[in-house]
């Protein structure tokens, strides 16, 4: 059973760590210890589960508030104040009978609450005269995350001629504190490098950074910068890392044969054309939550390419695995689990905060009761609607297209002409083979035979039954002529062949995933007792968290407008996220932006906001950078341009053994780090130096299939009962994108996922980068690298000639950007030669393996000296200065 | 099919370095506990480095053996990782009190996890407890094949993480905190003793064929350590490692003298980045994967076994044939060297929250054999004495029923049971208790941190001084928790 839950007892939790950053543990008895920042959190972790949490209050104590101390329960007042040892709370606690269970509060915990009540138990204001559903205290609201966004002022730094925007100030403020500065800026052609990678995915050509290196113009650097976001390459490489958080995926996952999802390309398409076009992220937010609610119902009807678009926009919601399409599943926990991990994506995403933790409890550590994870669901119930579920199939909307339509119908009636004119002519040729049947029989028999056939099988004689039973050749069916004459069927095939031409030539129909409500069904949301969907309890409405609103009235969801068919909640949830005064998006957001050009985000939990999540090593950057987004109106390439212009962003890679010591995770940015590719750049790097990247953009993934040795390769599958029946063609398909190949969770391609390739369970916050002996294995030894390296080798060789100082010249361009030292050269010749002369020699190895099939690229075929190129080409592709950028 | 590395010959490949050396000449020989001590008496010598420890000079991470703290017991481990919580009050550890009290209110308090589905009622075991072996050790009839060896393992049953949940726990369990982020057991013990084998990684992972267990990668995580002391997956099915054979024409010399070019690119570049400790990571990942064509192809060919060995493990039966191919595997692995294996049961095998009459000895029936096996092998083999064999996962079960339509019990990580056996551990012992309905330990407890201060005890390492050094600070595997050295059950303290 899968749970959700954070049931964590806070026994081996690090408090100091905690909350540390909140001033939690008074320093020296310096600070007057109150009840809502020193004690409550304290208490919260270990006793609200009994004693406050949800209505329960065992032993009539109830522990949220100062005077609910006092006050106690069944067994007296639990605190006296000024009184610690007369105290019944401390008592339990000191005996260890309190908190129940072996977790006990550790002694530093219990010492605070001692001093605390022996100075008079304060508190830091009045408490509530009335306690109505959850309570946020000041502290809990005062938590950095949870403040509004505002600009801050630009800090003034020593070293004014390093900053070159604001960025820099706010880096440098905190270097120079530690007596540091910012490294020497990057050479051109890594910096090229560095760019072109981060912005595109792919290594720039040698031409490209040539002409980088030769343009000396003062904006020469933001030319290219402008250039590369100009181009399709930039949606394919940034909306990738939406995907990764949106947990994009091909099929549906849930149950073992994890069903293929066939159009959810069209959102994967939608994401990447919305970061090619720029859209501002404030709509992507919008259409993404609530597309379908900015289209009028119904959706039967001719909709227009930008209604098309705003319903695909939904299929952001339809990305969590759906198992309730699949037989014998649990209908009420997959479809809890479907809206549950939807809940996750969209809060890990928007909001950055571990609001799944309250699905069964109270957050633990956050200010997040269980009713707020509700009041969330809430919103997003009307679409699913567990009562009246549509299982997968059933939300996909069809794009009706008259003229489609109309098109379909003429060539199907072509096409029903020429069937036609194959059974007529079928008939003729079974009247003929008929003839020459009746020819082999005895002369005798044929009158009686012939007769026999002519006559309606219905109304046969028991004799003329006999007769056929016994000459079963006499009865030929249209499909049996092969059978019969080879060059009959071949007739008739010509017709077969026609017709199913022209049908192939019919628009196809279209579907849409998404998500939508039905008009005039809203069903109503319960607080699941303990998480448990079987156990639903009071209804809750629509709303956003609680903590993020001063002003309570302003987080709940409007009411229904009468004038809109649907619930509206989507939507106006939407433009809360996006209206400029939410404090987690826009934070949240270009955090993400941020971790993705400097390998780091500020906040380096990008998932998690929360106590229990990193504290921002810049919270001033971050609010500089989230209102300067929002006020450029929500535009990335804008920010994109900006962040790449800062010098920090340009420095070189930091070589600097005093920061090493200081600072080992370079969160002071005193130079840039080094990054190993992801999965997808390194693939698709490694496409482009080869010269075989098909830069077809959309539509349809490219199928992963598992190849005889059971590892996933791009490829159509062709198996008949399990048994291989050959390699299909793929005319250049294996060689797109990667964000183009079929993302099937069940089925991860090799070569991806060797590299860290992330599971979408539900989606992936921040992907990993492992180091480990199976990737070294792959670059030297996997089919897709061997053949690469070949056509690499074939590309140099058209490029650079027969010259090996050339080639090895021209490849060190291709792969790496530059050109090899004397020292490099001169090792690769030396190799080149050795290598070729070993090839030489073993010919008789390097024959196509005629087991192998014929559609099969088979490396090693290579004449020597170009095989041996080849082998300098892998190289390449396998270096560390290949596989990392600075 | 030639060798890439003619240097290497049969012999050496359990610790498979290249050029012979006193040190390597000894440490070769290092099998049994003789060889163990030599590798301490050596550290006496001064001819092994202390473990590595950062500093601000660059440093050298390797997997290469390092010298322990003190002469140490056990030299390798596979740890059968049954995660979800697999029931001990159904397997290790008899409670007659609830056999007297089925069905009836509970007495105690009781520490629910899912309260929603929670009954106080008393749920008896309803399977029978049976003393085995000459230590009259009580297991139930569960476990019919680990019965057998019941004189080789010490079982604890006063287990304790007090952190009632799959993810917290786990990581409590293999990472020593419940907190993300922190590195495994097995990179631990890699970091701080190297592998004798230098041709297969020093820690390998051995998944299920159906999913990863809960939390997935991150139970072989490196954490902050190098990323040479991660964990190596090792694919569920055949191919167990995929591209583990280069294709004929580059077989031997020619990708010899590739990885050699590649090698020099690859330390000049390192060279113009000091510091950056993952790309001399990748640089030994290299030198390993061309070790590993050779010696991982031979490590997981099982055809090597006889049928009777086979047989032992299960492999006959479907039931028992994968896991027991897994157990298989992890002692040939750890024969050849490999200092630190994980089997892993898949995503939440044991989380028995109902159908437990059924499900707990479908479970049980596809684990007993190959474990008990694994324990019979590695004994026979006289591998046993220096190899720890942990079973268990990262909680247990309540004593009361959940989901009453089709029972099964809830979390509990109050007190649970695991077992382990040969590196030093107590043969044919059972410590510690769990009070009279099996719900909380009491007697003896053994929190994680106190196992894995036990465990790096044996590795003959000082739970404190087997220390990372980062960012000015001294991380640890204990961090700090008080982890007590569990005397009572070593054979010698």
């Amino acid at each position: 059973m899968k749970r959700l839950s954070l049931l964590v007892v806070a026994f081996f939790l690090p408090w100091g760590a905690v909350y540390a950053a909140e001033s939690n543990t008074p320093k020296d008895g310096a600070e007057e210890l109150v009840f809502e920042r020193h004690v409550r959190p304290i208490l919260k972790a270990h006793c609200f589960h009994c004693h406050g949490e949800l209505g329960e209050t065992q032993g009539g104590l109830d522990l949220r508030l100062r005077r609910f101390l006092v006050s106690g329960g069944d067994s007296g007042p639990a605190i006296v104040p000024g009184k610690p040892d007369e105290s019944y709370l401390v008592a339990r606690i000191r005996s260890q009978e309190m908190p129940p269970g072996e977790a006990k509060m550790p002694a530093n915990e219990l010492a605070i609450i001692e001093r605390w009540i022996a100075a008079g138990a304060k508190t830091a204001r009045p408490e509530p005269e009335k306690v109505v559903g959850p309570l946020i205290t000041e502290e809990e609201r005062d938590f950095w995350a949870f403040q509004p966004i505002k600009r801050p002022a630009v800090p003034q730094v020593k070293n004014q001629h390093l900053v070159a925007n604001p960025i820099d100030a706010f880096l440098l403020e905190k270097l120079e504190a530690q007596g540091f500065a910012f490294s020497p800026p990057a050479e051109k052609r890594a910096l090229i490098r560095r760019v072109t990678f981060d912005l595109w995915g792919l290594p720039p050509t040698p031409e490209e950074v040539e002409a980088f290196v030769a343009d000396n113009s003062p904006d020469a650097y933001e030319k290219l910068i402008d250039r590369l976001l100009a181009s399709p390459r930039y949606g394919e490489r940034w909306g990738r890392h939406w995907l990764d958080v949106a947990g994009y995926a091909d099929s549906e996952g849930y149950v073992e044969n994890d069903p293929v999802r066939k159009w959810a390309y069209k959102y994967r398409d939608y994401v990447i054309q919305s970061f090619n076009s720029d859209k501002p992220w404030d709509e992507f937010i919008c259409e993404q939550l609530a597309g379908d609610e900015l289209v009028k119902p119904p959706y039967n009807r001719e909709l227009t390419p930008d209604e098309v678009e705003m319903l695909v926009a939904t299929g952001f919601l339809r990305l969590a695995p759906d198992g309730t399409g699949a037989d014998g599943v649990n209908q009420v926990e997959a479809r809890n689990d479907v809206i549950a991990n939807t809940l996750q994506i969209v809060s890990t995403s928007l909001l950055g905060m571990t609001v799944a933790c309250a699905q069964c409890h109270d957050h633990r550590y956050d200010p997040i009761p269980q009713t707020d994870y509700y009041h969330l669901r809430a919103i997003f119930e009307p679409a699913f609607n567990t009562a009246k579920w549509r299982k997968p199939d059933a939300r996909l909307i069809l794009l009706v297209n008259e003229e489609n339509r109309r098109k379909a119908a003429e060539i199907e009636a072509e096409a029903k002409k020429i069937d036609e004119a194959k059974a007529k002519r079928q008939e003729e040729i079974v009247q003929i083979l008929v003839e020459r049947e009746l020819a082999k029989l005895p002369e005798e028999i044929q009158p009686a035979a012939r007769e026999a056939i002519e006559t309606p099988a219905a109304k046969r004689t028991d004799e003329q039954k006999k007769l056929l039973k016994q000459y079963p050749s006499l009865r030929i069916h249209p499909a049996q002529i092969s059978l019969f004459d080879k060059k009959f069927a071949e007739e008739v095939a010509v017709f077969s062949k026609q017709a199913a031409d022209l049908r192939a030539t019919k628009p196809k129909d279209e579907y849409v995933r998404a998500l939508t409500e039905i008009p005039g069904e809203l069903p109503k949301t319960f607080l699941h007792f303990r998480g448990d969907p079987t156990q639903p309890r009071e209804a809750v409405e629509p709303a956003d968290l609680l903590v993020l609103y001063p002003n309570e009235s302003q987080r709940w969801i409007a009411p229904k407008d009468p004038d809109l068919p649907t619930s509206g909640r989507r939507l106006a949830y939407a433009r809360k996220l996006t209206s400029g005064a939410h404090p987690l998006t826009a934070r949240v957001l270009v955090n993400r932006f941020w971790l993705h050009h400097f390998g780091r985000g500020i906040v380096n939990t990008p998932g998690d906001f929360g106590m229990l999540g990193e504290r921002p090593t810049h919270p001033e950057l971050l609010d500089w950078l989230a209102s300067e987004f929002m006020d450029g109106g929500w535009k990335l390439k804008r920010l994109h341009k900006l962040i790449m212009t800062s010098n920090a962003y340009r420095q070189q890679v930091r070589l600097d053994p005093r920061q090493d010591e200081v600072d080992p995770d370079n969160t002071l940015y005193g130079g840039a780090r080094l990054r190993r590719l992801e999965a997808e750049a390194l693939r698709d790097a490694v496409l482009a130096v080869s010269g075989k990247l098909n830069p077809k953009p959309f539509g349809e993934p490219v199928p992963v299939m598992a190849d005889p040795s059971g590892q996933f390769v791009v490829g159509i599958e062709n198996l008949d009962a399990g048994r291989f029946l050959g390699v299909i063609p793929m005319h250049g398909e294996e060689f797109r994108r990667s964000v183009y190949i079929q993302a099937r969770r069940s089925r991860p391609l090799a070569v991806l996922d060797t590299f860290d390739l992330p599971r979408m369970e539900p989606n992936c916050e921040a992907r990993e980068s492992s180091t480990v002996a199976p990737q070294s294995l792959m670059l030297m030894n996997n089919d897709f690298i061997l053949e690469q390296a070949e056509h690499f080798a074939r590309r140099v060789h058209a490029e650079a000639g027969d010259d090996a100082e050339a080639q090895i010249r021209r490849a060190w361009l291709l792969a790496l950007g530059r050109a090899p030292q004397p020292e490099e050269a001169r090792e690769a010749a030396e190799f080149l030669a050795q290598q070729a002369a070993e090839f030489e020699a073993n010919a008789a190895i390097r024959k196509r393996n005629p087991s192998v099939d014929k559609n099969v690229y088979q490396p090693g075929l290579l004449e020597p000296k170009l095989q041996a190129l080849a082998s300098l080409c892998q190289i390449l592709v396998s270096s560390n200065e290949f596989l990392y950028v600075e | 099919m030639t060798r890439p590395d003619m240097s290497l010959s049969q012999h050496d490949t359990c610790c498979g370095r290249g050029r012979p050396s006193r040190r390597h000449f000894l440490a070769s020989g290092a099998f049994g506990i003789s060889g163990l001590a030599l590798a301490w008496l050596l550290k006496q010598d001064g001819l092994l480095a202390a473990p590595a420890r950062p500093d601000v000079e660059p440093v050298t991470y390797d997997a290469k053996p390092k010298a322990p703290h003190h002469e140490p017991q056990a030299k390798a481990m596979i740890s059968l990782w049954m995660q979800g919580g697999p029931s001990h009050i159904d397997m290790f550890d008899p409670k007659p009190e609830l056999q007297k009290l089925d069905g009836k209110p509970f007495p105690g308090e009781v520490k629910y996890d899912n309260p929603a589905q929670a009954s106080s009622k008393v749920m008896a075991c309803p399977w029978k407890f049976h003393k085995h072996g000459e230590s009259g050790l009580e297991l139930s009839e569960l476990l019919p094949h680990l019965g057998e060896v019941a004189d080789d393992i010490c079982l604890i049953r006063s287990m304790h993480t007090g952190v009632n949940n799959h993810v917290q726990s786990i990581y409590a369990m293999n990472t020593g905190r419940i907190l993300k982020g922190r590195p495994s057991l097995g990179s631990w013990i890699t970091y701080g003793l190297g592998a004798e084998a230098q041709n297969l990684p020093a820690f390998m992972a051995l998944g299920d064929p159906a999913s990863l267990p809960v939390v997935g990668v991150l139970n072989w995580t490196n954490g902050f350590l190098p990323a040479i002391y991660q964990g190596t997956a090792v694919r569920p099915r055949e191919p167990r490692i995929l591209n583990l054979e280069p294709p004929p024409f580059l077989n031997g010399k020619p990708q010899q003298r590739s990885l050699e070019l590649l090698r020099r690119m690859n330390e000049r570049h390192f060279e113009q980045h000091p510091g950056y400790l993952d790309l001399q990571a990748r640089i030994a990942s290299y030198e390993l994967a061309a070790r590993m064509q050779l010696a991982a192809a031979e490590a997981l060919d099982l055809s090597q076994e006889t049928e009777a060995t086979k047989k032992m493990y299960g492999l006959d039966n479907p039931a028992t044939a994968d896991f027991g191919t897994r157990c298989l595997l992890a002692r040939r692995l750890i024969e050849r060297g490999v200092r630190f294996v994980q089997v892993y049961t898949r995503n939440q095998y044991w989380d028995h929250h109902g159908g437990i009459v059924k499900g707990l000895p479908t479970a049980c029936r596809t684990i007993d054999q190959p474990s008990a096996a694994l324990v019979k092998d590695l004994k026979q083999r006289g591998l046993l004495d220096t190899t720890v064999v942990h079973w268990g996962g990262e909680m247990g079960r309540l004593p009361v029923i959940q989901n009453e339509k089709n029972p099964g019990r809830d979390h509990n990580t109050y007190g649970f049971s695991m077992w382990l056996a040969g590196g030093g551990f107590k043969r044919g012992v059972a410590y510690g208790a769990t009070d009279e309905f099996g719900h909380k330990a009491v007697e003896n407890v053994v929190n994680h941190y106190d196992y894995h201060a036990t465990l790096l005890h044996l590795f003959g390492l000082d739970p404190n001084k087997l220390v990372y050094k980062r960012d000015n600070r001294e991380l640890s595997l204990l961090d700090g928790q008080p982890g007590r050295i569990v005397t009572d059950i070593l054979e010698r303290a």
